[in-house]
């Protein structure tokens, strides 16, 4: 989903995933840290700059194109904290007693796009989507990039019925630790998709923790038969809440917060 | 050689805009200011002054507090310190001025980068009074350049400035969160020519050129209010993924076979667009071109030019006292006004709207598709209720003449030459007043105000008029947000009017003529006073299968109804409703779940009754809400509701039982024509 423009070498070992908790920030890069930089050089004779930072170009809509998840890219779906209405993304309380706000993480800290979701402790997200055309399974896969220390199991993707919430599909972790980057793929493949789907993302975050959470995708597949196959199993009672709260507040009229005029 | 990669780069930039990006970054990414910048600021040293650079703001909402800091940052874009904003209340925000820009006719373009969260900003043009400019500003949006440190770029178009005259010029931002975000490396760069402000006179007055329209006597110029063109890169990817979100998730079985194809084909243009409104208007036309009632684009540039809306209200009607002067149009109801606030601008109620520029004003209406971005429409290709509730702020902003007849209540009389007068002289609204489609309230107390600012309220009383051994009586409201909560708000006073209507009352009207939706439960709650329970439809919206054109077939239909009628039902009715009481319904301007309860209430019992102007919106589904980051958003329908007997209901809007068109003769003697024939039916059917 992105265009490199200035290739350079990669921040491999920067250990990106600083997280301070609370309130603060994912920290980029280790602060302060000259160290952080010095393993990565331009190249050439000993006493070469190391590289800074590297630019792209992403697309500020997300994609892919195909993804039967609305907005599994988190680009279409940060609100001003109070006013969002229908989104592609929803954040609740673990029972779905309430909303939570979405935040976002920006840029090459996210793994596509621009923006990406941050997962925080006792907070579930609930991606909407679509079922594929009939006939067709789907192959779900989301990133999540967990906080340092942590393994991929930390994160608990899963695949919902978006409106009877009856049966689940667990997307599995592809490797126990994060990648070189500090992200962790999950994915699991479906058949037989009766109607729409969601992805109900829950986490084993303790307090003061978080995660990101970017590049979710449901494709379809008309593959069959595959022992990988992953079957339902029941639904998480909290998952199937949520989903029943989702259902409660669908829209069915004039959107309560409308866009306001802008002042000089 | 080195001509033709000179002409190879004058052409780049002409076309992608965009490509006159301001700073750069070397082979390290190390950000490298641009050389012809007016203005760098990386938040520090002599750049920057937080306390002399703030801009306290022109309007404010009274208690705003500055809520940036600086703070400390190795990763910083530039140097070692950011600007962390953190505003702490919705509407407010902090300005920090450009220094030493030039006293000359110029266009400057803004950049600024963005790391965590996100924000709202904007280069903001301040003029004095005195100097007679107008106030431009010019939003910024992600260009698509990020870093792998998380610095997203943030730019806005080209904004004229005059130099000469200018009070201050300032980035203006706001975060989303209760976090904040951080700012860095912010950029002012000469770009473009310097515009005037032209006058101009009706919506597209060719003074405004392609790249504007005209708005309240001015040219607006697009680009200020849009995102900049996508990069050369990424754009075939943007409009890929618009693509997408079109075929995969909007629309029903009509939107979807009828609409969605002259979309689509609208999308496929912005691949060639060449400027940032071309782009951006494109894919908000687009948009538009889906023809459903909650699939909207919304952008900043639906305000700009300020101005204000008429203070009348207009609603479809029989021009019965005028019909002998000007004919009655074969298309489109007659547009009368049926209130008034103060300074209306010597409109007055009963007064008939015969034309707007020349055209039916329902037609005039419509053909501002191609640049009213708050552009509304039913479903259903028969209702116009929508364009003609939004005359009022349309007029203003895009007409030059209106021509029509002036009444006057004392003599009861209409004049028999309409009168034409210009835009112009006309003035804005005073004050608030809402168009509810009430010409008049009828309660014997407790009615709503004379703003008719029903909104979220309920009002409950006796009719005026009626005998009080005819115990008739009224619920006034427009909501159906009953968020899912059955002891909420909504919900609650619904069940209690209807408690008190099923204890005391022995005919009832239900005006709901404003009817703006809600949730699907306040639809249900809605129809427990007059029926019996069952199940009316069932709703599978958002859509289902991605890219499903719905039920071409009855068969098709009923399908999926019995697959679907335990699941997501639309539950109506209640045991306990009253099947002697009889129900009048009003209706005039009502989509969604305002669709869902006439619907689940049709047929139901020769004790119900439905009056309308026409069919409802048709709008049976819910709707996603998409907010690209930058300074739009957009509504995209999805799915649809079938009903018991199999039908796609999309695009389909509820007949009233009986076709109540308000009577000019009626507004012009203060009467409500629909209310008046509620209480004449309702007499025949009393509840012993």
């Amino acid at each position: 989903m992105s265009v490199r423009v200035v290739t350079a070498l990669s921040l491999l070992g920067l250990g990106f995933a600083a997280c301070r908790g609370g309130a603060e920030r994912i920290d980029p890069a280790p602060t302060g840290s000259s160290s952080s930089v010095s393993s990565t050089s331009s190249g050439g004779e000993g006493g070469s700059l190391p590289i800074v930072r590297t630019i792209d170009v992403r697309s500020p809509w997300g994609g892919p194109a195909e993804n039967l998840l609305v907005d599994g890219d988190f680009e279409l779906s940060i609100t001003v904290e109070g006013y969002g209405d229908a989104n592609a993304w929803y954040a609740f309380t673990k029972s779905g007693t309430a909303t939570r706000y979405l935040r976002a993480e920006t840029g090459g800290l996210c793994r596509t796009g621009l923006r990406c979701g941050v997962l925080e402790p006792n907070t579930v997200l609930f991606g909407r989507g679509a079922a594929p055309p009939k006939g067709l399974g789907l192959v779900a896969t989301v990133w999540a990039r967990p906080p340092v220390g942590k393994g991929c199991e930390v994160v608990l993707p899963s695949l919902l019925d978006c409106d009877a919430a009856t049966t689940s599909a667990k997307l599995k972790p592809v490797a126990k630790e994060p990648d070189a980057s500090g992200w962790c793929s999950y994915t699991a493949t479906v058949t037989k998709v009766g109607s729409k789907r969601c992805l109900y993302v829950d986490s084993k975050l303790a307090s003061g923790e978080s995660a990101l959470v970017d590049s979710a995708t449901m494709l379809a597949t008309d593959a069959g038969g595959d022992a990988s196959l992953v079957l339902p199993e029941p639904v998480d009672p909290d998952a199937a809440a949520v989903a029943q709260r989702v259902r409660g507040l669908l829209p069915f009229g004039r959107p309560r917060h409308d866009l306001m005029p802008s002042t000089p | 050689m080195r001509r033709l990669l000179a002409l190879a780069v004058g052409t780049a930039t002409g076309l992608f805009g965009v490509s006159a990006r301001a700073s750069d970054f070397d082979e390290r990414g190390v950000l490298l200011p641009d050389a012809k910048a007016v203005a760098f600021v990386d938040f520090e040293g002599d750049s920057f002054d937080l306390d002399t650079d703030y801009v306290e703001p022109p309007e404010s909402p009274g208690d705003c507090k500055r809520g940036s800091t600086l703070v400390p940052s190795p990763t910083a874009l530039s140097g070692g310190q950011v600007l962390h904003v953190d505003l702490t209340k919705f509407g407010c925000a902090d300005r920090f001025r450009f220094r030493g820009v030039p006293a000359k006719k110029a266009s400057y373009r803004a950049t600024v980068w963005l790391r965590h969260g996100a924000v709202d900003a904007q280069l903001t043009a301040l003029y004095s009074k005195e100097s007679g400019l107008t106030t431009r500003y010019a939003k910024l949006a992600p260009t698509g350049r990020a870093t792998s440190d998380g610095w997203v770029e943030l730019a806005s178009n080209e904004l004229p400035v005059d130099g000469e005259s200018l009070e201050s010029l300032y980035l203006k931002v706001y975060d989303f969160d209760s976090v904040g975000s951080e700012l860095d490396a912010l950029e002012l760069v000469p770009s473009g020519d310097y515009v005037e402000e032209a006058a101009c006179s009706g919506a597209f007055d060719p003074v405004c050129g392609d790249e504007g329209f005209c708005r309240y006597g001015r040219c607006v110029l697009g680009r200020l209010h849009v995102p900049p063109l996508p990069h050369p890169d990424v754009r075939g990817q943007v409009v890929d993924r618009m693509r997408g979100l079109f075929e995969l998730f909007f629309g029903a079985r009509k939107t979807r076979t009828r609409d969605l194809p002259r979309a689509l084909e609208r999308l496929e243009s912005l691949r060639s667009a060449t400027s940032a409104w071309a782009f951006w208007n494109g894919f908000a036309l687009a948009v538009r071109e889906l023809h459903d009632w909650h699939t909207r684009s919304r952008g900043d540039v639906q305000f700009a030019g300020g101005g204000g809306r008429l203070n009348a209200c207009f609603i479809a009607g029989v021009a019965d006292v005028t019909a002998l002067y000007w004919p009655r149009d074969p298309m489109y109801d007659d547009v009368l006004v049926s209130h008034v606030g103060k300074t209306a601008s010597g409109l007055a109620q009963g007064d008939r709207l015969v034309a707007i520029d020349g055209q039916h004003p329902v037609a005039w209406a419509l053909g501002l598709k191609a640049i009213d971005w708050g552009f509304w429409q039913a479903c259903d290709d028969r209702v116009f209720a929508e364009a003609i509730e939004r005359l009022r702020e349309l007029i203003p902003a895009y007409a030059r003449t209106i021509t029509y007849f002036a009444c006057d209540a004392a003599s009861g009389a209409c004049e028999e030459t309409p009168r034409t007068v210009e835009v112009a002289t006309l003035v804005s609204d005073e004050g608030y007043l809402t168009c509810d489609n009430r010409p008049a309230y009828y309660l014997t107390s407790g009615n709503p105000g004379s703003d008719h600012d029903v909104g979220y309220k309920f009002y409950e009383g006796a009719v005026a008029g009626t005998a009080e051994g005819e115990k008739i009586r009224a619920l006034i409201w427009d909501t159906l947000y009953g968020s899912g909560e059955p002891n909420g708000y909504v919900n609650s006073s619904l069940k209690k009017a209807y408690a008190a209507f099923k204890a005391n009352a022995r005919g009832v009207i239900l005006d709901h003529r404003a009817g703006n939706g809600g949730t699907l439960d306040g639809a249900e709650t809605a129809t427990t006073l007059m029926r019996g329970p069952g199940t009316a439809l069932v709703f599978r919206s958002p859509i289902d299968f991605a890219r499903d054109d719905g039920p071409a077939t009855e068969a098709e239909g009923l399908a999926i109804f019995n697959a679907w009628k335990s699941a997501t039902p639309y539950s109506v009715g209640s045991s306990s409703h009253d099947p002697a009481l009889p129900v009048a319904v009003l209706l005039h301007r009502d989509g969604s779940a305002s669709d869902f309860f006439p619907y689940g209430i049709k047929g139901a019992s020769p004790k119900v009754r439905i009056f309308g102007a026409g069919p409802t919106a048709g709008a049976f589904s819910t709707y996603y809400t998409l907010d690209p980051p930058g300074s739009l958003a957009f509504q995209l329908a999805s799915g649809d509701s079938i009903g018991a007997d199999g039908s796609p209901l999309l695009g389909h809007g509820v007949e009233p039982d009986e076709v109540v068109l308000q009577r000019q003769s009626d507004l012009v003697a203060g009467r409500d024509t629909m209310v008046q024939r509620a209480v004449d039916w309702l007499r025949t059917e009393l509840k012993p």
